[in-house]
């Protein structure tokens, strides 16, 4: 009688080349895997555990800062790494980012430096109240012997952006200004009547469209191919910044005083497209991640906040003990990081993923990280997951601070609701919440057909 | 400007615009700031109050018909010296405005009266309102003004008007300069809307895209590349070409020739139909076009009648056209990029006067040219008709596919249907040439051989015409004139009420009641049955063309017709179609006379003949419903199943003594007397969540332990829960599923390429 025994053939096991990885015969009867959904909820809870484990979104300040709070930062359009930040003492700095030192510092202006722009063979641009443009050449780290060229202007600038392929830019202060790099004088007034205005920011898309916003609690659009302001819209409160989508073309967020921000299609301007809320002080800074899939924002209340741009909720947020007013903040070009500048003049670099880390990762790390990703967003509906992955620890006056709004919008709403239930029916409409803050716009859609 | 302004309108008639260089700042100030207000070129707007007063002051000071525009205002270019003259003229303002305000209470009263006002007497010049502009000269105020005004100002004013004589011409602004501003951004508006739209295609794509992969290269418009082109009929035919080849059959080289060369020739002669069909087509779009344009300005141009509010309508126009400029001007700026243009522009050279000059001049006969453009183009007709020529059949023999049945009749259907469209086109034409005689004469009308279709206009006109006779022989004289009304009313809404108002205008006539009274039988009038087959036939079996041309017909007509009410006074008369359904009702159902009911009522009786008549038709749906539904008390049957539940869910007790135990049996045996009970608790009907809600059940056992792997509600982009449900059923990980399903599923949407800058989109059709 013959006895079977297990016999195994090293041909089946072994690799055939040195360099090949042995395979793993597996089975793909279903029965041998069974509970596949609970299987796979438990990995997309554990995964989204220690998410939030790993998330560690601060990843260090540029040098020692600025003696000053730091109120503009401007980035490299084609280097990752360089990065300038301009200063309320008048002070301006250029950084090394992979580094994080300090390349060169000078006083730039008399007084605050109130916008930096790069031009288009990466030199910088700097605004301030002391009624001068000054252009730098950032290969220079000494500058004494001052900028390379200054323009005059008849009152302090508040704002100033580069055209994306063109040496032009355009400032603002009492007027929206455009200029060219090789002229003295502006070249052309876009101004449409505010008293001040407080930004200005080139479309980097359709690269003849601005975007300026008004003390007058205005937005106007201008084009610098008809050299005049097109549209003007009007809101509640005043809009402290804007910016553009940089792959939506038509698309600007406007960073507004009253705690919101607002997405905005420059084509039909009597609502909005979106309302990013949560914030509970005014919204100081706005940047569209370079890929245009989300936005970052810097507040009053300390706190920076980055949004998904379809979303009406914050993803994250991000702030530290010893951060104060944040009143610039800045995707850097890769879309990894942000910067940002606050009052207490640091300029923090923070993950814009918190739980993300840049190594050089394996194949097979990076396949586990993306299945766990698709876990999350598949399971993240789930209240456990969906309670871990939202929650955040907040520093006790943003959290009573929202509280305390969250109860104040309620009573609000509480007090329309009793005011319309009492009235005629049909007097008092319900508002909607993308087209209340807006009060008018200058152009009607009426005016266009006729 | 400031106090120079203040007297701007003074000088204004005298200063040419062309003066000041920063006036168009300072009044851009001034005009935005309120930017809501409705256009007006004469208009006393509180915004403006104080300009106002002052101009009221001075227009006061001189005789009250003399005018003055508002809207000009210029700045004198040096007025650093006349401090003095400005106050003495201030002094004399002071003195005026006592008398200024009763004066602007006054024209605003004026002004809602519609009664020109001495700011800006309106005058109607045919086309556009042009504020009446009297010059106000230094004679004026030296008449109207005291002793006690300084002399030197008088002088430093004579200098003014000295300079400014021999450039007296002044350039008026149509609509005033804010209005002119306004225009002009939304026209700039409008520009930069339509180029920022360009980016809709890509950017929905972006947004629709599985996954996008950072930095995206060029995705910008560059595949909107015109596939059209290179989409030629030579590729299929040669891949044709290529099967017939492979059907393995040696060719001699003359064969082959030959069929190369028939092959050409039939690749020729589709390419050609095609191209007619082509032609053809854009033809008949751009008259059905024209026809259309020229058919609004007409309406339009009644409906400025029927206004009757002309001076209102020449402003609507003026500022259409306005608009419409302001367009023009804002494109040919982008436009404005010849290449002796580009050239004056880089080397600076508009600096001098002169090249200035031209380079103005060429723009100014750019616009000209536009603008003759857009005017001849109406007198334009579609002459390219003529060119098509179909006497080049090809009736030859075809060989391959070609030469199959199928092929050729689709060939020689498309040449028919190219034909046809032609002769259509022609007769459209020559139609649209002897417009006037059409509507009267032209009568019958032949389309395809054996189909007999008649010209909508000419046939009702015909009929129309008839009846009127008729009638006037028979009835009394009052009613002809209304009835013959009638008729031309019934046949303009020729579509539905035909048959209607043709037992209305008959109504004297034979007794037609049975008919009428049957909703469903219509009358069979002669009239009535050929303008539906006309009707009829157009929507069978006439081609498009056919429709296009009936409609354009009808519509022309219409347009026509109205005119001739306007002309006739007829229009008052239209607002009679609803007498004539309320007749009809009368006719039809004589009952109905007495208690009058609206149309939809008098149908749905006519429907229910047999019931009872009188009462409301919901009232009948309520009884149909209740009887439909009888015998089902639902409002019971869920109460006793909720009280069922109540009881099923609440405490409970349950006698758990054990049969036989402690029981004796036999004589003289006491009952047990203890029973065992137990409580089950349950849920208190009054701690129910529905105990308060009458018509709710609500589940009190629901499993409290799957809660954790339940969302709470459907997610957003899901719509159902199955769709939800479905989302989760298939696992994702390798265990599940093979490794290129695990890579595709698990493809993050966005990759952003590590260490690269990631530029914005830049467009394709940058400049």
């Amino acid at each position: 009688m013959k006895v079977k025994t297990l016999s195994r053939s090293s041909d089946v096991y072994l690799p055939a080349r040195n360099c090949e990885v042995s395979r793993l015969p597996r089975n793909l009867d279903p029965d041998l895997h069974p509970f596949e959904r609970a299987r796979e909820y438990t990995r997309a809870l554990n995964a989204t555990k220690l998410e939030r484990v790993f998330a560690a979104p601060f990843v260090g300040q540029l040098g020692n800062g600025h003696i000053d709070g730091v109120y503009c930062i401007a980035r490299h359009t084609r280097r990752l790494n360089s990065a300038a930040s301009g200063s309320g003492d008048g002070v301006i700095k250029y950084w090394d980012l992979s580094s994080k030192e300090e390349v060169a510092s000078f006083t730039a202006h008399r007084g605050i430096v109130k916008g930096l722009a790069v031009t288009l063979d990466g030199n910088l641009l700097s605004c301030g109240m002391d009624n001068t443009v000054k252009l730098w050449d950032v290969m220079e780290t000494d500058h004494s012997g001052g900028p390379s060229k200054t323009f005059l202007g008849s009152s302090g600038f508040t704002g100033i952006d580069h055209h994306r392929s063109n040496p032009i830019f355009v400032t603002s202060s009492n007027a929206v200004q455009l200029w060219d790099e090789n002229r003295s004088k502006p070249t052309a007034d876009l101004s449409w009547g505010a008293d001040n205005v407080n930004t200005v920011r080139f479309n980097q898309t359709e690269q003849s469209i601005i975007a300026s916003t008004g003390s007058d609690r205005s937005i106007v659009i201008h084009d610098i191919r008809s050299k005049a302001p097109v549209q003007k819209l009007v809101t509640l409160m005043r809009t402290n910044a804007v910016c553009w989508n940089p792959i939506e073309a038509f698309n600007f967020a406007a960073a507004n005083e009253d705690h919101n921000v607002y997405l905005y299609d420059m084509r039909y301007l009597t609502r909005s497209l979106n309302v990013y809320k949560d914030h509970v002080s005014a919204v100081m800074d706005v940047d569209f991640s370079p890929t245009g899939q989300e936005l970052v924002t810097g507040s009053y209340d300390k706190t920076l906040r980055i949004y998904r741009v379809n979303e009406g909720h914050s993803r994250d947020i991000y702030h530290t003990k010893r951060m104060q007013r944040i009143f610039c903040v800045r995707f850097t070009m890769d879309a990894r990081y942000i910067m940002s500048g606050s009052d207490e003049g640091n300029i923090r670099v923070w993950r814009a993923e918190a739980a993300a880390r840049s190594n050089v990762k394996s194949a097979r790390e990076r396949s586990k990280l993306e299945y766990e990703a698709t876990l999350k967003e598949r399971y993240k509906n789930m209240p456990e997951i969906r309670r871990i992955s939202r929650h955040r620890h907040l520093p006790k006056p943003i959290k009573t601070a929202s509280e305390t709004k969250r109860i104040e919008l309620a009573s609000i709403k509480r007090k329309e609701e009793n005011m319309r239930r009492r009235s005629k029916k049909g007097t008092m409409p319900y508002a909607k919440e993308r087209e209340k803050q807006i009060i008018g716009v200058a152009i009607r859609e009426v005016e266009n057909k006729v | 400007m400031h106090v120079v302004d203040e007297f701007g309108v003074l000088v204004s008639a005298e200063i040419s615009p062309g003066g000041g260089d920063g006036e168009d700042d300072s009044e851009d100030d001034r005009d935005e700031s309120d930017d809501d207000e409705t256009p007006s070129f004469s208009g006393v707007s509180d915004s403006e109050g104080s300009i106002h007063h002052t101009t009221a002051t001075f227009s006061d000071i001189e005789s009250d018909s003399v005018p003055s525009d508002l809207e000009e205002e210029e700045e004198d270019d040096d007025d650093d010296d006349d401090d003095d003259a400005i106050k003495s003229l201030q002094q004399a303002i002071e003195k005026a405005s006592q008398k200024s305000e009763e004066d602007v209470v006054r024209i605003k009263k004026r002004k809602k009266l519609g009664l020109p006002t001495h700011f800006a007497p309106i005058v109607d010049d045919g086309e556009d309102i042009v504020p009446v502009k009297k010059k106000v000269t230094l004679d004026d105020i030296r008449a109207h003004t005291s002793s006690s005004f300084g002399t030197r100002s008088l002088a430093r004013l004579d200098e003014l008007e000295k300079r400014s004589k021999g450039k007296s011409e002044v350039v008026k602004s149509r609509l005033g300069r804010r209005l002119e501003v306004r225009v002009d951004r939304a026209a700039a508006y409008e520009i930069a809307k339509e180029e920022v739209g360009k980016w809709e295609d890509t950017v929905k794509r972006n947004r629709e895209a599985e996954h996008l992969e950072f930095p995206l290269q060029r995705s910008g418009g560059a595949a909107t590349a015109d596939i059209t082109g290179a989409l030629d009929l030579g590729d299929e035919l040669d891949s044709e070409k290529l099967v017939h080849g492979l059907e393995g059959r040696e060719f001699s080289l003359a064969e082959v020739i030959a069929r190369r060369n028939e092959l050409r020739r039939m690749r020729e002669l589709m390419f050609r139909e095609e191209m007619k069909a082509k032609r053809v087509k854009k033809i008949k779009s751009k008259t059905y076009r024209k026809i259309h344009k020229r058919e609004r300005e007409r309406a339009q141009e009644i409906a400025a009648q029927l206004e009757g509010e002309s001076g209102d309508e020449d402003h609507e126009d003026s500022y259409g056209r306005l608009v419409k400029h302001a367009r023009e001007r804002m494109e040919l700026r982008h436009k404005n990029t010849s290449n002796w243009a580009r050239d004056v522009k880089r080397m600076n050279l508009h600096k001098s006067k002169g090249t200035r000059d031209e380079l103005e001049e060429m723009l100014r006969r750019g616009e000209d040219l536009t603008r003759k453009i857009e005017g001849d183009d109406d007198d334009i007709s579609g002459d390219d008709l003529p060119n098509i020529n179909d006497d080049e059949e090809a009736t030859e023999e075809a060989s391959g596919i070609m030469a199959m049945k199928f092929m050729r009749e689709a060939e020689e259907r498309l040449r028919k249907q190219n034909k046809e469209s032609i002769d259509e086109l022609r007769r459209m034409e020559d139609g649209r040439d002897g417009e006037t005689e059409e509507d009267t004469d032209s009568a019958v009308k032949i389309i395809n051989e054996g189909r007999r279709r008649y010209a909508p206009g000419a046939q009702e006109s015909k009929y129309a015409a008839q009846e009127s006779v008729e009638q006037s022989i028979e009835a009394d004289d009052a009613p002809v004139g209304l009835e013959r009304k009638m008729a031309s009313i019934a046949v303009k809404d020729a579509d539905s009420v035909s048959t209607i108002s043709k037992t209305q205008t008959s109504k004297k006539g034979e007794p037609k009641s049975s008919k009428a009274s049957n909703p469903w039988i219509q009358d069979v009038d002669p009239g009535s049955v050929a303008k539906g087959a006309s009707v009829l036939s157009l929507s069978k079996d006439s081609t498009r063309f056919a429709k296009t041309e009936a409609r354009l017909k009808r519509s022309r007509r219409k347009a026509k017709k109205a005119v001739q009410a306007v002309e006739d006074g007829e229009a008052e008369v239209r607002i009679d179609v609803n007498q004539i359904l309320q007749i009809r009702d009368v006719h039809g159902d004589p009952d109905a006379e007495a208690n009058p009911v609206n149309g939809e009522d008098s149908h749905v009786m006519m429907v229910h003949k047999g019931g009872r008549r009188a009462k409301p038709a919901e009232f009948q749906q309520r009884e149909l419903v209740k009887r439909a539904f009888a015998g089902d008390d639902v409002a019971r049957e869920f109460q006793e199943e909720k009280q069922k539940t109540v009881e099923d869910e609440g405490d409970k007790e349950v006698d758990v003594t054990l049969p036989g135990w402690g029981s004796w049996t036999g004589k003289g045996v006491r009952k047990p007397q203890k029973k065992f009970i137990q409580k089950i608790e349950g849920i208190n009907p009054k701690n129910r969540q529905d105990s308060k809600l009458k018509n709710v059940i609500i589940n009190e056992k629901a499993a409290k332990k799957s809660a954790k792997y339940t969302a709470g509600a459907v997610p957003f982009p899901y719509e159902t829960r199955e769709q939800y449900e479905h989302s989760l059923r298939m696992p994702i990980g390798k265990l599940w599923s093979t490794q290129a399903t695990v890579q595709r599923l698990t493809k993050p949407k966005v990759i952003v390429k590590p260490g690269v800058v990631v530029e914005p989109l830049s467009a394709p059709f940058a400049t």
